[in-house]
């Protein structure tokens, strides 16, 4: 999970990156108010931030919306079940 | 020339092929064939996938493998193949990809690249440095 500030941070860059693209001087105003929210990150934030890759989206040749749901809970694989004979199925719809 | 068939869709010379918010998902490249996976830091389910050129990076969280030779690169969460791609000839790659057991809803089948409750089917997408930006 991230912390708020770090999504806050996110949040802000992602407004700052679409005013860029759209050759917005205010671009340059918000990426400098975010240095203390950059300041306020853990080492680890910070690690996590450089090591993306990001950045290079420009001219997508394609743009869709997200969705609501896009992110969901991650799908869960059905336990391992020992069995010690074999299983019999009729007319099934699910065997777990 | 790299082709890169997912779900329906030919993606040609298309370096990033999924993009989520600025942030590069999905990168496949041939000769050599070549996957990267890297999930926004903001995912919700906050399973973090890095892998980078077929290489795990170090904050990559530890459920993640990956399973390289000369054709085949698979990345997996656990037992859970994440992405699998499969070079058909030297310019041709065939990718499966299923991102739900991280929590992101994509995933392809023979109907379409399915982006949440939407199917991206039958596309052709060229000579773009991004192919699909969501957001």
């Amino acid at each position: 999970m991230i912390s708020p500030r770090l999504a806050a941070y996110l949040g802000l860059e992602r407004e700052m990156l679409a005013l860029d693209l759209a050759g917005d001087p205010l671009a340059d105003r918000l990426r400098d108010t975010m240095d203390p929210l950059w300041y306020g990150l853990t080492d680890e934030e910070h690690a996590r931030l450089d090591a993306r890759l990001v950045m290079d989206v420009c001219s997508p040749a394609v743009t869709l919306p997200i969705g609501d749901a896009f992110f969901s809970p991650p799908l869960q694989s059905t336990p391992l079940t020992p069995r010690s004979g074999p299983l019999y199925v009729q007319d099934w719809g699910w065997a777990a | 020339m790299t082709i890169v068939a997912i779900g329906s869709n030919h993606f040609i010379d298309c370096p990033t092929l999924i993009a989520v918010r600025q942030h590069a998902l999905l990168r496949v490249a041939a000769t050599p064939l070549r996957v990267s996976l890297t999930t926004p830091p903001d995912l919700p389910s906050g399973k973090m996938v890095q892998v980078v050129d077929n290489q795990h990076q170090c904050d990559s969280d530890s459920n993640v493998q990956v399973v390289a030779s000369d054709k085949s690169v698979a990345v997996f969460w656990g037992e859970a193949p994440l992405a699998i791609a499969t070079l058909l000839d030297e310019a041709t790659v065939s990718l499966r990809i299923d991102l739900r057991p991280i929590g992101i809803s994509l995933f392809d089948d023979a109907l379409g690249l399915h982006v949440g409750d939407n199917v991206f089917a039958g596309n052709q997408v060229a000579n773009a440095p991004t192919a699909i930006a969501l957001g």
